[in-house]
This record gives C-alpha cells, structure tokens and sequence, in this order.
C-alpha cells in the first residue's frame, strides 16, 4: 500500500538564547530542519508520516526553555510515490478569492 | 526540474517566510505557490474559533472542504493559524454529525420521557409551533426564552432578536457570550457610554508594554501572541507582564511574572492608581478636559438567587449600578489606602513586582497595552475590573492612540459582531439601544416597521436566570441555538439540568453535533454550520468580515437562519400581540411573524440572483429573496449615523473585514480621537462621545472579596478555564482525531506539594468535590499549568468530565456574568 507524505512548516518564536537548543533538537529529529531564521524566529521544516509525528515535533519544540510560541503555517499530504513527479507550477493554483 | 516534494516543500517554507515577514531563502525561493491539487476552489472565510478573527483560505472540492490555511492577506494573521484554525476542515466532519431532526418519543407521539426518534422538519416544526403556542396561550410570550451565541453569524442573532424581542414580545433571550464578555460590555457602557474598545491590533506593533491581566494569550489567543512575541523579542525595551492566579504558557515571555491571590486583582488595580497619583504622573492637562469621577455602590452581593444569604446580607444588592459623582481628590483619597503594603499583603506578590508594573502605567514615556479575557469578566466584580483597568489609563491619558491601548480580548467569534453590536442581550437591541428607553424601544420598531409599543419594556431573563426560571418553572417554551450551556453554565446539576427535564417545559437545541446540552432536550434540531451557509462575524477589534457558502450541509441539517424565519411562518399576529395593539393597528392582524418580520419591504428586497455569481445560498433559494443582505442591511440602519455605521454589504465580500465606524469608505482604527475618528469634533483632541458630556468616567471601587473561599472543609480554590488544543466546550475540536489526541481528557493540575499532601500522584484518579457536586478526575503535577500550593486548574472542553457540576453560579451583579475562576473544592482519592 502506498503511505503518505506529510510536509509541513512553522514558525517558532524564541528568545534568542534558546536557539542552540532548537538546533540540537531538530538535528535529533529525522526529518526536521531549519529552513530559516532571523532574530527570535525560526521556520523549521518537518518531513514525516504523519500528523501525529508532525504534532510530536511541535509539541518537543514548545517544550524547549525558551520557546515562546510554535504556530503551524503549512501542511500537505500526498502519496509518497507522486513526490517524485515533475511539476508545472503554474498549472496547480487553483482560483483564489 | 521540479519534483513534487521540492515543489511542496518550498511552499511550505514560502508560506511560512511570508506569514513570519523573513525573506525566503535563496534555496527555496524558485517556487511559492499553493500545492494543493487542480480543481480546488480557493475562497476567502474568518476562521470559526476565536475572537481573534484570524482569515483562513478555505478549499473546496466535490462539496467538501478539502484544505484550509491561513490566509497571507489577512491583516489579522499574515497566513499565520494556531493549531486549531489549521484543523478547520475537519470540524464539519465529525461522525456523528446530525443530519436529522430528533424528537423524543413514546408509542409514536411526543414524549417528555421518550428516545430519541428521527423526525421530518414538518413533525419537529408541528410539535414545537404547538409546545410554544401552549405557553403563548397560558403566558404570553414571557413564558418563552431562547440562548442564543457569540457564534451565530450576524443575520441569525439579528433575525433572532426581531422573532423573539418583537415577534413573541420576550425579552428571555440572551447569548452564551453572557459567560463570556458580558463585564466588558458593562465596564465599557460605565466608562465610556459606549461598547467595543476604541484601540485595534495595530496596537500590538506600537506598544512598549503589555500587561496581561489574567489572559493567557499563548494559548487561547495564539496568533495574537505571536504578534506580541514578535514586537517583544526585536525591541529590547519592549516588557510583558503577566498577571494569573497561576503560572502558565504565556509566562514564558514574562519579563515581570505576578501569581496574584484570586480575587486581589481588584487591589492592584487600585494600587496602581494611587501610585500614579502619588508618584504625580497624573496627566493633568486630558484629566481635567476629558474625564469625570463617580464613586460606585459598594457592597452589591454576588448575583445569586435573591434568597441567597450573601444577597441578603449585601447592602446594594438591590442596586448594584448605583454611583455619586464624585471629584479628583475625592478619588484621590479613597485609592490612598492602597499602598504597596497593602496590595502587597492581599495580593501575596512581591513588592518590586508589583512596582515595576506600576511603574510601565505611571512612566509617560511608556505606551502600554492592557489586555483581558475570562481573568477579568468571569469575576463577581467584573465590571469593576474592567472600570478600573480604565481608570490607570484615564489617569495617564494613555488611551486611543497608537499602542496606549486598555484592550479586551474576546472569546467567540462574533461576539462583539452578533452578541453586542445586534443587541441579542436580554436588555439590548442592536447599536447600544437599551429595551428600558421609550425612545430606542420606538426607533428600533420604526427601522422594524412594526407597531409603536410592540416592545416589551422590561429587561428579560439572562441566561444564567434562564436556568433558575426553567427550574422554576416560570419559563415553559426554550430555544437553545448555536451554545453548550449545559456543559458551559455553572452548578449545572442543581441549576441546570432540573429545568431543561422539568415536565412543564419544552426545550428545543439546535446544534451540529449531539451535545451535552443536545442530550438534555426534548426536540434536536440538525443545524448548518460555517461554509455551510452565508455569514458575517465580527472580531474583537470591531472588524466586521463575510464569507460566501461554500458547501452543502449535510442531509437535512439547516442554517439557524433558516430554522428561525421557517419557524415564524407557523405563528400569526392574533396568536403572539395582544389585541388592543392588532385593533389599534389593523393592517397588522392575521399575518404570520414571517411577514410582518421577514416579508416586510426591507428583509426582502433583493432578489436571490443578487448572490455573487458562483456561490450557493440554500436561504435564497428556499425562501425567494437574499435574505442575508435584506436582514443586514435593515440592521445596518441602527448604526449609520450614530457611530457605529457599516459598509454596504457586497464590501464585506471583497474585503478582509472592515473596523466600524465605517465613514466614507474609510475603517477606523482609533475610536475617541481627532484625526483618527470622523465622529470627534474638530478642536476636541478626545471626546469620549457616548457620553453626552463627552468625558470617560474614572469609577472610585473597592476591594470586595469573592463569594466563595477555600475553609477547612473545602481547602481549594478551583478556577476552571480553557487549553489551547480545544475550543470551549470542545463540540467541534474533540471531533478532530489530531486534537483529540493532542488532549483527549481533561486534568486536574495541581502543585505537587497539595497532591503530596493528600497521598495523591500524578495519573491517580481523584474526585473534585464542592458543595454543590463532584467529578472524576486525573491529577496532573506537570505541564503547561503550574499551579501554586492551595489551588487546582481544571479545563471544562470534555464533555466526560462536567467539571461545571462543581462550580458555583455566582456573578457579577452588574453584568449577569458568572466567576468561573473563583470557588471552593476539595481533592480526594476517588
């Protein structure tokens, strides 16, 4: 059976001290990494199976002395065996109000 | 080439960069567009949690809503949602969605003690027109009432208020957001004469400080955190200070942390105000040209049943509103005995703490930004916390500029748009009107085209009043729609549940989902929700938004809107208005309510092929005209004018909301100022407008203790509240698989020096008992909630665990509103 994929991204906020623990815990965390950062905030980036790995990872971030906030921004699901496809970017916006 | 997981993965990172205002990086950026699969339809909604009034982008597919996110161009959020907003789409797909309606029945015929049995709309319809008609005939219409919600779009509470103020002449309605935010409204009417703050977020990017009283923002108004956060971590001189009766999530960016003794809010508050004074930081010069001072009854019981001893013992409990004007050094002397001994001795708070918060309101260098939810309004003094909250601004002149901003948070979605600007308050009608004046009584029935007199002139039963009415039998004929008072109302078994299964009365629950309150009732009626209908919210900071209907409802579910107006074709005039006012205006007798309320020229006057092209809209298409535009429209005739004017209806579908006043094209975002609101007088600098003299009022109140303490026989304080993976009584997110699971059951968080202390750890199941119930529960020492030695938190989202069986249904006398932070429990092994 085919599993899915599930990508997701959020922001954390943080004191600024509270960085390195962020690192050491994503690098710890297959499948999450820091897509980017500036001063007190950080996008991290979490590849895995599912929503309850996802809200795993979140909830290990909030945990973190430190960490102000964790907030969800982005999330998709799809068989694993589409990620491979070649997209036409264009073609997938649907209308948008 | 692109694959679909680089592809995927950029606009993850794209939409978060946008939404944090970080730039994408350069290996990400080649694409950031939507992944979602082609022939979704994308429109715009406001999420349908929280007063925060995040926009979401709402995907729909094949009738379904597939996808939701937050929407990059809404001002509120910036594409950002908490946890909750983002599982959106699934709160409509709960398994056991009511898709019919649900009558309880014996041998074919209703029965009080019945099963539940499925019904058509045309038997539910019979039975209830016929249960109300009873009541109608024996009472009148002061033998009907209705809950009503800070959920309901505005043309529901509107229609809602037109079928029962006017078309049943009863005034027994009254929202859920009564347990909510009805101290604001009062604190607000005191004041300034007028509700709604006068700020909006645009605060949250000016302030340098913020002062948190009892709110934890972090987890019941995330997004907005996230903007205080922001400001707070890239200017150092920003400070937050937290104030809570317990330690929680939001003291993470606490630079000044206050655990305070319940209750002794009300002391610090004072304190401040001497302390500004006596330090001389009074604004002298706004002072004296914008503010008056009144002394407040004291004194004024606890808004129980009037037989209660504690109502009987309090000097002004018959005239809880009651004030004498009063001057400066009158106030002056009466705050004097609020020395930082004092509040320091009640409080138990340290001194430098409460110094330095002094201090953020005395020093006029700072813009501070004050901000409340249920700390305050769910208080036995709540109107006083919200007047005196005022006060320390008035006294400064910190207010109604950019980041001086006294801000009240709300907890329901419309609860400002519906519950408080429509008027669905039991002595309410829409635009601050009051049902008490002959004069507003008369100008909403000429807007309503209905006879002068109509309206009844006497206050209706609040909704905590409801429940002790139906106990008692005095109201027979009950409409619960869009609220879970069951689960929601305090002393639920004593106060509650009699009344709803009291053989007199007949109770109808409209809802989605087969809720505690659903349960309870005699007729289940399957209701419509969100995308599944037309509607209108209004946010905390006076910001109006539309969405269009994007699906179908399932199988015979119908908007509360529809339910109202289809109801109100089964009652004529002869059988709901007396019959000296139908021979006094004949034109009137022998039509049903639907006409005279819905059919009436106004509330029908666009046609269905008015909704914009692409939408559906189930109410056009059933009753022949829109009425969602013809009902806001009417209702926008109470504002326009008179300081609270809305924009023409189809802007409210282009736009991301718009903040009323809405003056020439033009939102405002600072109330009470020149050049920031049309409605002051040029040359005034403030004017506090719903005041006739134009002065805000700064209110002389004292320290009172609270209803209910912590003795020997119930040594724990109990406050109940709310966790950030759950909305309210949990109706939708517990229906969510990833937020069940997140938080499938409500705890007891408790110090663990208390749970050592009574032989308890954490996981053993334990019994919270007070006087008038108990409830089962599980002992958490850890996590997010840290309480303090003598107090226990107890989240009230599950419905296995009735946590309001315990709780005591005091309020504050003023606003009707019920402490639920503040009672007596004990904690033993169960």
């Amino acid at each position: 059976m085919d599993d899915e994929v599930h990508i997701a991204s959020f922001i954390v906020h943080h004191r600024p001290d509270a960085l390195a623990a962020i690192e050491n815990l994503v690098a710890a965390t297959p499948g999450a990494e820091i897509a980017a950062r500036e001063a007190g905030r950080a996008i991290l980036l979490h590849e895995g199976g599912g929503t309850r790995e996802l809200l795993a990872c979140m909830d290990a971030v909030q945990a973190l002395a430190g960490v102000v906030g964790v907030s969800l921004v982005y999330h998709h699901a799809e068989p694993r065996s589409a990620l491979g496809d070649i997209v036409q970017p264009s073609a997938e916006q649907g209308s948008r109000l | 080439m692109t694959t679909r997981r680089d592809f995927i993965r950029a606009s993850a990172v794209g939409a978060a960069a946008s939404a944090a205002g970080i730039a994408v990086p350069a290996s990400f950026a080649e694409t950031a567009a939507t992944a979602a699969p082609a022939g979704v339809k994308w429109s715009k909604a406001p999420c349908r949690f929280c007063g925060t009034g995040c926009g979401v982008q709402v995907a729909v597919q094949d009738n379904r809503v597939v996808a939701t996110h937050g929407d990059a161009d809404a001002e509120v959020n910036r594409g950002l949602n908490c946890v909750k907003g983002y599982f959106l789409s699934k709160i409509m797909y709960g398994n056991d969605r009511l898709t019919t309606p649900l009558l309880r029945k014996k041998d074919g015929q209703f029965a009080k003690d019945g099963d539940f049995e499925p019904v058509s709309w045309d038997e539910a319809f019979d039975v209830m027109a016929a249960q109300f008609k009873r009541v109608l005939k024996a009472k009148g219409g002061t033998g009907i009432g209705m809950a009503g919600s800070g959920q309901w779009t505005v043309w529901e509470g509107y229609a809602a208020n037109k079928l029962m103020k006017a078309g049943f002449r009863s005034n027994h309605i009254d929202p859920n957001a009564r347990h909510c935010m009805a101290s604001a409204v009062t604190g607000f009417m005191r004041t300034f004469g007028m509700d709604e703050p006068m700020g909006c977020y645009d605060d949250f990017e000016a302030a340098d400080a913020f002062v948190l009283w009892g709110s934890n923002m972090a987890e019941m108004h995330p997004i907005l955190w996230t903007r205080v956060t922001d400001r707070r971590l890239s200017h150092d001189h920003v400070k937050v200070a937290v104030l809570s009766t317990f330690e929680h999530r939001s003291f993470d960016l606490a630079d000044i942390p206050i655990i305070f003794k319940p209750q002794t809010d009300l002391a610090i508050l004072n304190y401040i105000a001497n302390h500004i004074i006596q330090s001389g930081k009074v604004n002298e010069d706004f002072v004296r040209k914008h503010v008056s001072f009144k002394r407040g009854n004291d004194d004024i019981g606890y808004g129980l049943r009037p037989d209660n001893p504690l109502e009987l013992k309090a000097k002004n409990s018959k005239d809880p509103t009651g004030s004498t004007p009063i001057d400066f050094d009158a106030f002056k002397a009466f705050v004097e005995p609020y020395t930082l001994d004092y509040a320091a001795e009640l409080s138990g708070v340290e001194k430098g703490w409460l110094k330095h918060l002094a201090e953020l309101y005395a020093d006029p260098k700072v813009k501070v930004m004050s901000l409340w939810t249920m700390g305050f309004n769910q208080h036995t003094r709540g109107t006083w916390a919200n007047n005196m909250v005022y006060n320390i601004h008035l006294l400064t002149g910190k207010i109604a500029t950019p980041g001086n901003s006294p801000f009240s948070l709300t907890g329901q979605p419309s609860a400002c748009g519906t519950a408080r600007e429509v008027g669905t308050f039991s002595h309410r009608l829409p635009a601050d009107l009051v049902v008490t004046n002959p004069e507003h009584r008369r100008h909403a029935e000429e807007i309503w085209k209905l006879p002068d007199g109509l309206i009844v002139d006497k206050v209706g039963y609040h909704i905590v009043e409801q429940n002790r009415m139906l106990k008692d039998g005095k109201l027979n004929a009950y409409w619960v729609m869009a609220n879970n008072n069951m689960q929601a109302a305090a002393n639920l078994e004593n106060e509650g549940y009699p009344g709803y299964r009291n053989p007199d009365n007949f109770i109808v629950v409209s809802d989605p989902y087969p809720t505690v309150t659903a349960q309870a009732a005699d007729l289940i009626l399957p209701t419509a929700m969100w995308v599944e209908k037309e509607g209108a919210y209004g946010n905390a900071e006076r910001r109006t938004q539309f969405w269009h209907q994007l699906v179908k409802a399932p199988g015979e579910a119908r908007s509360d809107l529809w339910q109202l107006m289809e109801f109100s074709k089964r009652f004529t005039t002869d059988e709901c208005w007396p019959a000296d006012l139908l021979a006094a205006n004949p034109g009137y007798k022998g039509k049903t309510l639907f006409e005279v309320l819905y059919r009436n020229g106004k509330v029908d006057r666009f046609a269905p092929g008015e909704v914009e092209a692409g939408y559906a809209n189930d109410e056009a298409a059933a009753f022949g005209f829109y009425p969602q535009k013809g009902l806001f429209e009417e209702y926008a005739e109470f504002g326009r004018g008179h300081g609270h004017d809305l924009a023409p209806f189809d802007e409210y579908h282009k736009a991301r909301g718009l903040r009323w006043p809405v003056v020439n094209g033009k939102e405002t975002r600072w109330r009470y100022k020149e050049g920031s609101d049309p409605y002051v007088k040029p040359g005034a600098d403030w004017q506090f407008y719903g005041n006739k003299d134009g002065r805000a009022v700064i209110w002389a109140l004292p320290y009172e203790p609270p209803a209910e303490s912590p003795d020997a026989d119930y040594d724990l304080w109990l406050a109940t509240g709310r966790v950030l993976e759950h909305w309210h009584s949990g109706s939708m997110t517990m229906r969510v698989p990833e937020l069940y699971k997140a938080f499938p059951s409500a705890v007891v968080f408790m110090n663990p020096d208390d749970a050592k202390a009574r032989g308890l750890k954490r996981g053993d199941e334990v019994k919270v008992i007070s006087r008038r119930g108990e409830m089962r529960s599980r002992v958490e020492t850890r996590g997010r909630n840290r309480v303090p030695v003598g107090l226990v938190f107890v989240p009230w989202f599950d419905a296995a665990q009735l946590i309001n069986k315990t709780t005591l249904d005091a309020t504050c006398p003023i606003s009707k509103q019920t402490d639920f932070k503040k009672c007596a429990v004990k904690v033993v092994m169960a």
